[in-house]
C-alpha cells in the first residue's frame, strides 16, 4: 500500500486514525495496540505471506532480547541475534548476487530460485540489530511486545523509514500526547501535504527524463552529452525528491498519531563538501553506519589511514545495504573515496575551517567552487545507483563528457507526460522542457528551506531547527498553501509510480 | 489559565485542519473540472486501442469486422475470408476491448473511403446501451465526451470517479495516436487483428446466472449511451456499404428459459437493436447459440478460447447477407 494511493489515503488512513482516536480515548496503551495491529495490516497488504515473516523476526528479536537481561548469556545471545539478523537479510537480498558472482568466476551454474525482496527487510533488520548491540552495551531491555512491535513495524517508516532508534521512539509510546494532539495533527497534515507533493508532483514528474534514457543504456545504447546530462540530473533530483517527500511523508503521519520520527533531509544539495552531505542526506541511515559500524571498526581512533580505510569499508557496505549489485558497491567506494579525500584536504589545506560553512574567510568563489565540486561528485557518482549493468553506468558516464563506444544513440519519442497525461511537443521541445523542469527543481533544492525549517519540525528530545524566513503558521494563507499541495497531488496519484527507496 | 490557551490552539488547530481539508475539496473540484474540460477540448473518437487497428485497412479490405471483445476474440478474419472466397487481407478484425460504435463511426469520418465499400460486420453488448454500468471499464468514453463538465460531474462523482478518470487518461493516449498519426502508419497487428484468449476461468468463477450479471445491472435503456450508440449506428449505416449489427452469444452454460429476468431485459435489448435497424437500414444478427460451441470452448461466460474461434466465425460468416 503506497502513502500516495486512494486505498491508503481514502480507506486505511481514515480507518485508523479513527480507530486510533477511539482507543486513545480509552488509554494510551490502547491507543498503541490499534496503531500496532494497523501496522501489521499495512504490511500484510502486500504480501500477506512476507508478514509472517516481519513477526517472526519481531518475535524472535524480542525474546533475544529478554534472554540477554541475563548479565553472563547477554553478550553470547546478542550475537547470535545479530547473526540471525545478518543472515535472514542476506538470505533474501544478497545470495542470488554472491551465487551469481561465485557462478561467473567460476562457470559453474549454481541452482538459486530468485526471491521476491520482502518490503523494507533492511530497514527492520537494521534497526533490531542496532537494538540487540545496545543491549549488549548496556540499554534497558523493553518487556512490553506491543511497544517492540510498535517501534520495529509502526507504518510511518515501516517500509522505507526513517531507520528508527529504539531510545526515540519506545518511550514516545508510553507517553499521552492528547494535550497537544490537535496542533501537532494539523502540522502533520502540512508535513505530509508537502512530501506528497514532492513525490508525486516533483519526483514522478522527472522520472520520465532519467527512466527511459537510463534503460537505453542498460540495454546497450548509447546517448548524446545533452540527454546524459539531463538523465543524471533529472535522477539526481528525483531521488531527492521522492525519499525526501516519502520521509516528509511518514514525519506528517507520524506526528498526527503525535509521535516525532528523526529527520532524515537537511537540504543535503546545499552541502559545500562531501561530509557535509552525508550530516544531510539520509541522515538515520549515516547515523546507524557510523554508531554500529564505523566507530565499532575503529573510527578516526587509530590514526589516518585506518581512518580512511574504515571509511571506504563503511561507504562499501553502505553501499551494499542499499541493493546487491556491483554499481551498489561502487557507487558506496566512491563515497568512501570523496570522504577520505574529503577529509584530507580539510586536514592538509583548511585543517577545520571547512567544517562551518558561509564562514566570513570562506569567499563566495570558494563556497561557489566547493558545491560545484561537492553537487558534481554526488550527481556523477548517482549514475552507478541508477544504472542497472556496469556497462549501462559507463555507457551514461562517457554520454556526459561527450566520448564513448559506438552504439545506437538515443532517441526521444517527443512525449511529455504531465501527471502522466501524454503530450506530443517533439524531441527538442521535449530537451528543453525536461532542462526547464529539472533546473526548476535543482534551484528548489538549493534556495528553499528544508521541510523541518518550514514546518518548525522537532525531533524527540532535540530543540527545533531555527526560524526560517518562512513559517508554517495554522492561518488562512498555509490552508490554502496546503490544499493546493494535496489537491494538485490527489490529481496526479493516479500514475501510481513507487517509491524508489521501496526497492532497498 | 494554562488550560484555556491550550484548548484555544488545540481548537485552533482542529479548525484548520477542517478549514484546509473544505479548502482542499473545493480546489480539487475546480482542478478536476479544469482538466475534463481539456480532455473534452483534446477529444476524438478514435480511441489509441482502435488506432493502432487502423493499418490494417491499408489491405482495403471489404468484409470489416468490428465492436467489442466478443468479436476481438473471436472472429479469425484469415478464415472468414477463406470462407467467402476473399483473399487473406480483403477481411480483417479491427475490434477491440469495449468497442464503442461511436469509436468505429469516428474511424469511418476519418478514412471514409476505407469503409465505402465494405461490409461492416459490428458486434454490440449490453453494457453499451444499459445507462446503469457506469463502471470506468466499460463506460463508453465516447458518450462521457458528448456530456458537458457539469453534467460529467453530477453523472459519476464521487462513486465512479474512476470513469472520469479513465476518460481523461484515454482521451489524451487517444490524441497522442491521433497527433502521432497511428490509424496511418506501420501494421502491427497480428493475425489481421484477431487476439486469442490463451486461458480461461474455473467454471466455479463464472456467474451464476445473467439476470443479475453486471451487463445488466439496474436495467436502464433510456439514458445517453442507448441515444448515442444506436444513434451512431444509424448513421454508420449511411457510410458503410452494408452494415449488420451482431448480438453474440453468451456460454450455453446458461439458459434462457430458467433466468427471466435475463430473458426479458435480452429481448428488450435485442428489440431495440432490431428496431433501429428496420428504421436505418442495417441487418441485425441475434446469435442466442452456436451449435457445436460448447461450454469448454468458452474461457469465462461470454469469451471463446482458441478451440472456439473457427466454430464461431464460421457461423458468424455463413448467416451475413450481402
Amino acid at each position: 500500500m503506497l502513502f500516495s494511493s486512494y486505498t491508503f489515503l481514502f480507506q486505511f488512513l481514515p480507518a485508523t486514525v479513527l480507530a486510533f482516536a477511539a482507543a486513545r480515548r480509552h488509554s494510551p496503551r490502547a491507543g498503541i495496540l490499534v496503531l500496532a495491529a494497523a501496522s501489521l495490516i499495512f504490511y500484510g497488504a502486500w504480501r500477506p505471506i512476507y508478514l509472517l515473516l516481519l513477526i517472526a523476526s519481531v518475535a524472535v528479536n524480542f525474546s533475544l532480547a529478554l534472554g540477554m537481561e541475563d548479565p553472563l548469556r547477554r553478550r553470547a545471545i546478542g550475537m547470535f541475534g545479530v547473526a540471525f539478523n545478518l543472515l535472514l537479510l542476506c538470505y533474501f537480498k544478497y545470495a542470488g548476487f554472491f551465487l551469481d558472482t561465485i557462478s561467473s568466476v567460476s562457470g559453474v551454474p549454481l541452482p538459486y530460485t530468485s526471491l521476491v525482496l520482502p518490503l523494507g527487510i533492511s530497514f527492520f533488520t537494521f534497526q533490531q540489530i542496532a537494538y540487540l548491540v545496545d543491549i549488549m552495551r548496556g540499554a534497558r531491555v523493553e518487556r512490553d511486545i506491543v511497544s517492540y512491535t510498535l517501534f520495529v513495524c509502526f507504518f510511518p517508516h515501516l517500509i522505507a523509514g526513517p531507520l528508527v532508534h529504539h531510545a526515540e521512539m519506545i518511550p514516545q509510546f508510553k507517553q499521552a500526547h492528547t494535550g497537544r494532539s490537535g496542533m501537532l495533527a494539523a502540522r502533520g497534515l502540512a508535513i505530509f501535504a508537502a512530501g506528497l507533493f514532492k513525490k508525486v508532483i516533483i519526483a514522478d514528474t522527472l522520472a520520465q527524463f532519467a527512466s527511459p534514457i537510463f534503460a537505453h543504456v542498460d540495454e546497450g545504447g548509447i546517448v548524446t552529452t545533452s540527454w546524459a546530462w539531463l538523465a543524471t540530473l533529472a535522477y539526481t533530483m528525483q531521488i531527492y525528491f521522492d525519499f525526501s517527500g516519502y520521509c516528509d511523508m511518514a514525519i506528517g503521519l507520524a506526528l498526527s498519531f503525535g509521535i516525532r520520527l528523526p529527520v532524515n533531509f537537511r537540504s543535503p544539495y546545499q552541502a559545500l563538501s562531501i561530509v557535509e552531505f552525508w550530516r544531510c542526506w539520509h541522515i538515520t541511515l549515516s547515523r546507524f553506519l557510523r554508531d554500529y559500524l564505523y566507530i565499532p571498526l575503529g573510527g578516526n581512533r587509530f590514526g589516518n589511514r585506518r581512518r580512511y580505510s574504515n571509511l571506504i569499508l563503511t561507504m562499501l557496505l553502505g553501499g551494499l545495504w542499499h541493493g546487491a549489485g556491483w554499481n551498489f558497491l561502487i557507487w558506496g567506494g566512491l563515497h568512501g573515496i570523496y570522504l577520505s579525500i574529503n577529509h584530507l584536504w580539510g586536514s592538509w589545506r583548511y585543517e577545520e575551517k571547512y567544517r562551518s560553512r558561509r564562514n566570513s574567510r570562506f569567499g563566495l568563489i570558494q563556497t561557489w567552487l566547493s558545491w560545484a565540486v561537492t553537487f558534481f561528485a554526488v550527481a556523477t557518482s548517482w549514475v552507478f545507483f541508477r544504472a542497472q549493468t556496469l556497462s549501462g553506468a559507463w555507457k551514461m558516464l562517457t554520454g556526459l563528457f561527450g566520448f564513448g563506444p559506438e552504439g545506437t544513440a538515443y532517441e526521444s519519442q517527443g512525449i511529455l507526460r504531465l501527471m502522466d497525461l501524454p503530450i506530443l511537443v517533439g524531441s527538442s521541445w521535449l530537451l528543453l522542457i525536461g532542462s526547464g523542469m529539472v533546473a526548476v527543481a535543482i534551484s528548489v533544492a538549493l534556495f528553499s528551506p528544508n521541510v523541518s525549517q518550514i514546518f518548525g519540525y522537532r525531533e524527540y528530545r532535540r530543540p527545533a531547527d531555527p526560524d526560517c524566513f518562512v513559517q508554517w503558521r495554522p492561518n488562512g494563507a498555509w490552508a490554502v498553501f496546503t490544499a493546493l499541495a494535496l489537491s494538485v497531488s490527489l490529481l496526479g496519484m493516479w500514475q501510481r509510480l513507487e517509491f524508489l527507496y521501496f526497492q532497498f | 489559565m494554562l488550560l484555556i490557551l491550550r484548548s484555544d490552539v488545540q481548537g485552533r488547530a482542529t479548525r484548520w485542519v477542517a478549514f484546509t481539508f473544505a479548502i482542499t475539496g473545493a480546489v480539487w473540484l475546480g482542478l478536476f473540472a479544469a482538466v475534463l474540460t481539456v480532455a473534452n477540448y483534446i477529444h476524438v473518437d478514435v480511441p489509441s486501442a482502435l488506432a493502432i487497428k487502423l493499418p490494417l485497412l491499408q489491405s482495403h479490405p471489404d468484409l470489416i469486422f468490428a465492436g467489442e471483445s466478443r468479436t476481438e476474440y473471436q472472429i479469425d478474419p484469415e478464415l472468414a475470408a477463406k470462407l467467402t472466397g476473399r483473399k487473406a487481407g480483403q477481411a480483417v478484425n479491427i475490434a477491440y476491448d469495449a468497442g464503442e460504435p461511436l469509436a468505429f463511426l469516428g474511424a469511418i469520418r476519418q478514412q471514409g473511403e476505407s469503409f465505402a465499400d465494405a461490409h461492416l460486420v459490428i458486434s454490440v453488448a449490453p453494457f453499451l446501451f444499459n445507462e446503469g454500468v457506469r463502471s470506468a471499464a466499460v463506460y463508453p468514453l465516447n458518450v462521457v465526451a458528448r456530456l458537458s463538465v457539469f453534467e460529467q460531474l453530477t453523472s459519476f462523482l464521487p462513486f465512479r470517479i474512476g470513469t472520469l478518470i479513465r476518460f481523461i487518461r484515454e482521451t489524451f493516449k487517444a490524441r497522442l495516436a491521433f497527433e502521432q498519426g497511428v490509424a496511418k502508419g506501420e501494421v502491427h497487428s497480428a493475425a489481421y487483428g484477431l487476439s486469442i484468449i490463451r486461458t480461461g476461468e474455473p467454471r466455479d468463477r463464472w456467474p451464476s446466472n445473467l439476470g443479475t450479471h453486471a451487463h445488466y445491472a439496474n436495467w436502464d435503456l433510456s439514458g445517453p449511451k442507448a441515444q448515442y450508440e444506436i444513434g451512431a449506428l444509424c448513421e454508420m449505416a449511411r457510410l458503410v456499404r452494408k452494415l449488420t449489427v451482431v448480438i453474440p452469444p453468451w456460454a450455453p452454460h446458461y439458459d434462457r428459459n430458467s433466468d427471466e429476468l435475463w430473458r426479458k431485459k435480452d429481448d428488450e435489448y435485442a428489440a431495440a437493436m432490431v428496431n433501429a435497424g428496420r428504421r436505418c437500414g442495417f441487418d441485425v444478427l441475434n446469435i442466442q447459440g452456436v451449435s457445436g460451441l460448447g461450454d469448454d470452448n468458452y474461457a469465462d461466460e461470454m469469451h471463446v478460447i482458441a478451440s472456439g474461434i473457427p466454430i464461431y466465425t464460421s457461423y458468424v460468416v455463413a448467416r451475413l447477407r450481402p
